[in-house]
C-alpha cells in the first residue's frame, strides 16, 4: 500500500506537466487535432457520409468536385467524399493494431532481453539487427508479397517490421533501470521478477514506447496505404485511401481530384501523428530529442 | 584503418546470410505447396514432379538453403519461370535503370538537405529556420507515389515540360528522382540544423572567429566539416530508403528498373524473379553502408585509431 502511494505521487504529477507542456505546444495541438478530427470522421462514417462505399451510377461518372458531390465522382460515378471518409476508418484500424501488436511484442522482447540478459539478449539482439537491415517499404512488400495480398497480411507485414524498434529502445532502457536503487531495494524485499517487470520496470519505460508507437502509428498508415496503393492491401471494393489514389492514377489528365484528395486526407492523418508524437517526445522524454 | 574495414566487411556477412535465408524461405512461406506457388495447381503431376527436382524442393530443407547459398556464390540467381531467362542476367539489364534514379534522388537529397540546414542553424529562429521544419514534417507524412502523381499533374499534364513516364534520357529521370528524394530534404535539413548548432557553440570555432577570419571561412572549413559526420551515417540509412522508395517510384513513373521488376513479379507470382531482386536489392544496401562507413574514416581521422 505504502509503495504504491509512492509510487503514485510523482506519476500523477508527471502526467500534469506533461498535458501542460503539450497544451502550450502549439505542434502537438494541430497535431491532436488533425487526428481527432480523423477519427471523429471514422466513427461517425456511416451518418456524415452521403453514400456507401459502392454506390454506383455510369451516369454520374467523373464529376468535377463542388455541386452535388462535394469532392467529385470516380469512373464509377461513386461519390469520392464518401469513400475517402469510410478509408479513414481502414487507415485507423490497420495502423492501430499493426501498432499495438508491434509494440506489445517488441517492449516484451525488449523487457525480456533488457531484464534477463544472457543468451536470450543475444538472439533477440540479433533479430532486432537483422529486421532493422531493410528499409521498412521494401521489407513490408516482401512479406506481403510472399503471405499474399489482403489488409490483414499488411498489418502482419507492418507489425513485423517495426517490432524490433521498440525492442531496441525497451532493452536500453531496461539495462539502465535494473542498476537503479529502487530494483535493487524491490529485489532486496524479496520481490519475484514478475512483480519488479511489472511494477517498477514497464511503467518506466512506458513514455519512451507511448512516443515511438505515436510516430509509428503514422508510418504505418503510409506504407498500408503504399501497399493498398499497388493492388497488395484492401482488395476493391473496400474503399482504403492508398487504393483510391490508384485508380485516380489510370484517369489523372481527366479527372485529377480522384487522386488529389486521398493524397490530402493521408497527409493530413500522418502528419496529425507526427506532429504528436514529436510534441509528446518534447514533453515526455528530453532525452529522445 | 585497414582493421577497420576488414571488420567492417566481415560484419556484414551474417546480414547477408540473413538475406538469403529470408529471401529462401519466401517460397516455402507462402502458403500452399510451393510447386502450386510456381505452376498453380492444375498442372500435370509429371511437370509437378520435374519442377520439384529442378527447384531441388524434393531434399530436405537445410540441403537446399545450402544449394540455394552455392548457386548465389556462383551468381546464379535461377531462372524466370514466365519467360525461362536467368534472372541475373535480367537483373543486370535493369540494375543501371534503378541505380540512376537512385544515385540521382540522393544527390539531391543531400545537395540541397545539407544548404538548407546550414542557413537555418545559422539564422536560428527565422522564418527560414520555421520553413525548413515544416518542410522536414511535410516530407515525412506525405506518401512519396502521390507527391509523383502531383509532379506528373503539374510538369507533364498541365505544363507539358517533362514527359510523364518512360526510360530514356535526362528529361525521364528529373521526376522521378524529384518524387523520391525530395520527401528526405526537409530530415537531411534539421539534422544538419541541429548538428550545426551543437559544433558552433564548441571552442575551436570561437578560437577560428577571434582570429579574425571571414564567417564564410568559419562555416566552410570549421564548422560544416565537423558537423557532416553524423550526416554521413545517416547517408547509409538513407541509401537503403531511397532504395526501397524506388519499388513504388517505379511504378508511378513506369520506369523498368529493379523496383518495377520487383512488383511485375509479385503480381504474376515468378518467386525466382522476386528473390533475385530482393537479394540484389539488399546487398545493394549492405555496399552503401558500407562506403558510407568508408566516408566516414575519411573524414573523421578520429575514427582510425
Amino acid at each position: 500500500m505504502k509503495e504504491s502511494l509512492l509510487g503514485a505521487g510523482p506519476r500523477h504529477g508527471r502526467r500534469l506537466s506533461v498535458w501542460g507542456y503539450l497544451h502550450r505546444s502549439p505542434g502537438a495541438m494541430i497535431g491532436l487535432t488533425l487526428i481527432a478530427l480523423v477519427l471523429f470522421t471514422a466513427l461517425t462514417a456511416d451518418v456524415i457520409s452521403p453514400q456507401g462505399i459502392d454506390e454506383q451510377d455510369l451516369r454520374k461518372g467523373f464529376l468535377q468536385p463542388g455541386g452535388p458531390f462535394l469532392l467529385g465522382t470516380d469512373e464509377f460515378g461513386r461519390d469520392l467524399f464518401s469513400r475517402i471518409v469510410y478509408g479513414a476508418r481502414v487507415s485507423l484500424e490497420v495502423g492501430l493494431t499493426a501498432t499495438v501488436v508491434s509494440a506489445l511484442a517488441g517492449v516484451t522482447l525488449g523487457v525480456i532481453a533488457g531484464y534477463f540478459g544472457g543468451r536470450l539478449d543475444h538472439v533477440i539482439q540479433g533479430m532486432v539487427d537483422v529486421s532493422w537491415a531493410f528499409p521498412t517499404v521494401l521489407m513490408a512488400i516482401f512479406l506481403v508479397a510472399v503471405f499474399g495480398p489482403g489488409l490483414f497480411n499488411v498489418m502482419v507485414a507492418v507489425g513485423l517490421v517495426y517490432w524490433g524498434g521498440y525492442a531496441r529502445v525497451v532493452r536500453g532502457q531496461v539495462l539502465s533501470l535494473r542498476e537503479w536503487e529502487f530494483v535493487t531495494a524491490a529485489r532486496a524485499m524479496g520481490a519475484l521478477d514478475r512483480r519488479i517487470i511489472l511494477r517498477h520496470v514497464l511503467p518506466n519505460v512506458l513514455a519512451p514506447v507511448i512516443v515511438m508507437a505515436t510516430l509509428m502509428m503514422g508510418d504505418a498508415i503510409l506504407i498500408e496505404a503504399t501497399l493498398s496503393f499497388l493492388g497488395m492491401g484492401a482488395q476493391p471494393p473496400t474503399p482504403s485511401w492508398g487504393s483510391i489514389l490508384a485508380d485516380g492514377r489510370t484517369y489523372l489528365t481527366l479527372a485529377p481530384w480522384v487522386s488529389l484528395f486521398p493524397g490530402v486526407a493521408i497527409m493530413v492523418t500522418v502528419l496529425g501523428f507526427n506532429l504528436l508524437g514529436d510534441g509528446l517526445r518534447d514533453a515526455l522524454d528530453p532525452r529522445l530529442k | 584503418m585497414t582493421a577497420y574495414l576488414v571488420r567492417r566487411f566481415l560484419l556484414a556477412i551474417p546480414v547477408l546470410l540473413v538475406t538469403a535465408f529470408l529471401v529462401f524461405m519466401a517460397l516455402h512461406l507462402s502458403p500452399g505447396d510451393p510447386v502450386d506457388v510456381i505452376v498453380g495447381p492444375i498442372a500435370p503431376p509429371e511437370v509437378r514432379e520435374r519442377i520439384r527436382v529442378k527447384l531441388g524442393l524434393d531434399k530436405p530443407l537445410p540441403i537446399q538453403f545450402a544449394l540455394y547459398l552455392s548457386n548465389i556464390a556462383q551468381g546464379d540467381l535461377g531462372e524466370s519461370i514466365l519467360n525461362r531467362r536467368e534472372v541475373s542476367e535480367m537483373i543486370a539489364q535493369k540494375l543501371s535503370v534503378t541505380a540512376e534514379l537512385g544515385l540521382t534522388s540522393f544527390a539531391i537529397t543531400y545537395l540541397l538537405g545539407i544548404p538548407l540546414g546550414t542557413v537555418a542553424a545559422l539564422n536560428r529562429r527565422s522564418f527560414f529556420d520555421w520553413f525548413t521544419m515544416v518542410l522536414a514534417l511535410l516530407g515525412v507524412s506525405m506518401p512519396a507515389f502521390w507527391l509523383g502523381l502531383l509532379l506528373i499533374y503539374a510538369f507533364s499534364v498541365n505544363l507539358r515540360w517533362l514527359p510523364p513516364t518512360g526510360y530514356g534520357d535526362v528529361r525521364h529521370l528529373i521526376l522521378p528522382a524529384l518524387a523520391l528524394g525530395l520527401p528526405y530534404v526537409g530530415r537531411v535539413a534539421r539534422i544538419t540544423r541541429s548538428t550545426m548548432l551543437e559544433v558552433i557553440g564548441q571552442d575551436y570555432i570561437r578560437t577560428a572567429r577571434a582570429k579574425g577570419i571571414t564567417e564564410l571561412f568559419v562555416v566552410a572549413r570549421h564548422a560544416l566539416r565537423n558537423s557532416l559526420i553524423p550526416i554521413i551515417s545517416l547517408m547509409g540509412l538513407d541509401f537503403g530508403y531511397i532504395l526501397g522508395g524506388s519499388v513504388v517510384i517505379e511504378h508511378v513513373f513506369a520506369r523498368a528498373g529493379i523496383g518495377d521488376m520487383i512488383l511485375r513479379s509479385i503480381y504474376s507470382r515468378d518467386f525466382p524473379v522476386l528473390q533475385g531482386c530482393m537479394f540484389v536489392l539488399t546487398v545493394g544496401i549492405i555496399v552503401g553502408n558500407i562506403m558510407a562507413d568508408m566516408f566516414y574514416v575519411v573524414v573523421d581521422p578520429r575514427i582510425r585509431h
